[in-house]
């Protein structure tokens, strides 16, 4: 008996897998995901070097990545209360999330492999705390034309600003057209994130102190999480316990287990006025935007957590007296020794 | 080079005087998944305790977006605890969506607009004390989608006490406002108080705020410090599972609510009280008794009133004493802070 005769579906779909995808085609095929925009690079396109061996690890093959962004809530990520705009980080993650899903489904369907990437976590935590993501998003978006690094080492959108989520497409197949990287850079270099961080991570000159950012902005998640388990281990007592951790401490560590990782500052996000669609009230009033956005962020009174005797712990001292250092006890990270790097090609 | 963005920006600016019609905004809150939605001024009576801490997240916020999603009914009633965690987990990040989907269409309109948590985060430094940013309750309150009942929780007219809420912050004026609503769905049947297992819910309408908080999240907040401070006064594992049970060891680093009984059995709301009306002892064996009659822990602080409740209704329960280790927030940033 036939397939057709059994009444079954055809289990064999043949497919094209000869041609390029077309490019307009597929930028359709983002938006109405729910991309508010896309770029498409190709994986050998210059500057994606260092992404090559963990593209190829995560999905063999990859010969193009597609970069999307999807809006925030702009007034949640400025807001002075964390909570509020880790919320709508968190909510964009997801979005971008299932934009990216939606996007593999309909390319698996036509025969094409494609994956997506975390936009944050999980990641190859084995590898902590050497390169642990698939992909950087940011050199993708950028190869792909989304938009440009700003001062403080995040894209920015030309029209949505800094106020996006970025993801990543890895596919096997080629794509008609690829994008070429925006020829100007939307940053504005105002300098309010250099003055909106707690630590002095971002300097005027373009250097940024990658280990300030990571000890302060990730102390609830990832940066401490070892430290803090090394603290309850040390303790000799519940008493000896809350000496060392704060009641409060406590607490954001069970909100970042329990729901998402809790970051303590995109202050340099928060301030940013840059893009077409950010920018217009900034330039009709911006003692305004110093006052209600800037301002409320630089004077919040919060624990910073620096390295002892670091810059950023001098810088914190120096600019913000009325916030609190608290020394962050980041323990022990030994080098990874298993599967510690990507898995290269030829070794397959 | 002249930076390209400059011109169309200054285009995009709203005016000081520029208010939302209501019915745009209500059709804004629908597509974007709320099944209700209802708007309120912020210097509305009734929401004075509201303000500082609202205009501390959003400087200048005029107004206030309710919004409401129904919940799986069935999954809230279910015996298995599980269920009801699985439809909150569910519902809550639906919420959180429209609030992000109503905020970006007003910020594309020009009006600085958020949305806080539907429930986490919190302003976690500031826990245990009020680390919310808005009362979604008294806001839906406000804003004409329910009243609340005996049991603390917002009934709406037509979906009852199986709602989830949420609250958009908006710097725009709305026209026209909502009212709140001119009577209360609540019946008054007290089924809630009869299946709170720590007598938490009084029929003379007083509430006992931390019986609730002590049980139903004994696997929420405060139990994760009291967990913590087991673990450090624990001298080995053997020491340690003489404080904490196994069972309890797999449950702790789980998050789950233990008790939303008050919704449950709440037969209120145009779309849910036929049944009950119908047959109210088949909603009594079906959906009160289970809860009633489960074997579980309830989690009580030694000799108050929950204990004393638990035992003489709920002898087959098994009461668990929480020494609440809880302790005052560190006092950094304690108060809003409003420009």
């Amino acid at each position: 008996m036939s397939a057709g005769d059994r009444g079954w579906p055809r289990f064999h779909v043949p497919v094209d897998r000869s041609g390029k995808l077309d490019a307009g085609w597929l930028r359709e095929l983002c938006l109405g995901a729910g991309a508010d925009d896309v770029g498409f690079a190709a994986l050998d396109t210059p500057g994606l070097e260092g992404e090559r061996d963990y593209v190829l690890e995560a999905l063999p093959g990859t010969r193009s990545l597609i970069a999307i962004c999807v809006r925030t809530s702009r007034d949640n990520l400025r807001s002075r209360s964390i909570s509020v705009s880790n919320r709508d980080f968190a909510t964009t993650q997801e979005l971008v999330h299932e934009t990216a899903r939606h996007i593999c489904l309909e390319l698996q369907r036509k025969g094409v492999r494609a994956l997506y990437p975390a936009t944050g976590f999980p990641m190859e935590i084995q590898r902590f705390p050497n390169r642990s993501w698939v992909v950087s998003h940011k050199l993708t978006a950028v190869a792909a034309g989304l938009g440009q690094l700003g001062v403080h080492h995040n894209v920015i959108h030309p029209r949505f600003g800094t106020f996006i989520v970025l993801g990543t497409i890895l596919l096997d197949a080629e794509i008609t057209s690829y994008s070429a990287p925006l020829t100007w850079n939307p940053c504005l270099d105002c300098g309010l994130c250099v003055a909106a961080c707690p630590v002095g991570a971002i300097h005027s000159d373009g250097t940024f102190d990658f280990d300030a950012c990571y000890t302060h902005n990730n102390n609830h998640d990832l940066s401490n999480f070892a430290g803090w388990v090394e603290n309850i281990a040390d303790s000799a007592d519940a008493a000896d316990y809350n000496r060392r951790v704060t009641p409060s401490e406590t607490l954001s560590m069970w909100q970042s287990l329990s729901f998402s990782p809790q970051y303590r500052s995109g202050y340099c996000v928060a301030v940013c006025p840059a893009g077409e669609d950010v920018l217009g009230p900034y330039l009709a009033d911006q003692d305004q935007h110093v006052r209600e956005v800037v301002r409320p962020l630089q004077e919040k009174p919060e624990y910073v957590y620096v390295k002892a005797g670091s810059a950023a712990e001098a810088h914190a001292a120096e600019h913000f007296p009325h916030k609190t250092i608290r020394h962050a006890r980041a323990g022990t990270q030994p080098e990874p020794d298993l599967d510690a790097a990507p898995a290269r090609e030829e070794a397959r | 080079m002249t930076d390209p963005t400059v011109v169309p920006a200054a285009e995009r600016r709203h005016g000081p005087d520029d208010e939302l019609s209501a019915a745009w905004l209500r059709e804004v809150c629908l597509d974007a998944g709320a099944d209700d939605a209802g708007f309120v001024a912020l210097d509305t009576p009734g929401l004075e305790g509201e303000r500082g801490h609202v205009r501390e997240a959003l400087p200048g916020t005029q107004s206030l977006i309710a919004v409401c999603v129904r919940l799986a009914r069935d999954n809230f009633r279910s015996r298995a605890t599980s269920n009801v965690n699985t439809e909150m987990d569910t519902a809550i990040p639906a919420l959180d969506r429209i609030g992000h989907r109503i905020s970006v269409a007003l910020q594309d309109r020009g009006f600085r607009t958020l949305y806080p948590s539907v429930t986490f985060p919190m302003e976690a430094h500031r826990l245990p004390a009020r680390s919310w940013t808005v009362s979604h309750k008294l806001v839906a309150v406000a804003a004409g989608l329910g009243h609340m009942g005996i049991h603390r929780c917002v009934i709406h007219p037509r979906f009852g006490s199986f709602v989830g809420l949420g609250t958009i912050f908006t710097e725009a004026r709305i026209t026209p406002y909502s009212q709140p609503l001119d009577w209360n769905p609540c019946l008054g049947c007290n089924l809630c108080v009869a299946s709170c297992p720590v007598g938490a819910i009084h029929k003379d309408g007083s509430f006992d705020f931390g019986s609730c908080y002590t049980h139903t999240y004994g696997q929420f907040v405060s139990n994760f410090a009291d967990w913590i401070e087991d673990v450090a006064d624990s001298a080995d594992a053997g020491d340690y599972y003489q404080r904490v049970s196994p069972g309890e060891n797999v449950a702790k680093q789980h998050r789950q609510y233990r008790s939303g009984y008050c919704v449950s059995v709440c037969p209120a709301g145009e779309d849910v009280i036929g049944p009950f009306l119908a047959d109210r002892k088949k909603h009594l064996h079906e959906v009160v008794r289970p809860l009633q009659e489960k074997p579980e822990y309830v989690y009580v602080a030694p000799g108050s009133n929950a204990e004393a409740h638990a035992r003489k209704h709920f002898p087959h329960k098994t009461l668990r004493l929480v020494e609440s280790g809880i302790q005052p927030p560190d006092g950094i940033d304690a108060a809003p802070d409003v420009p």
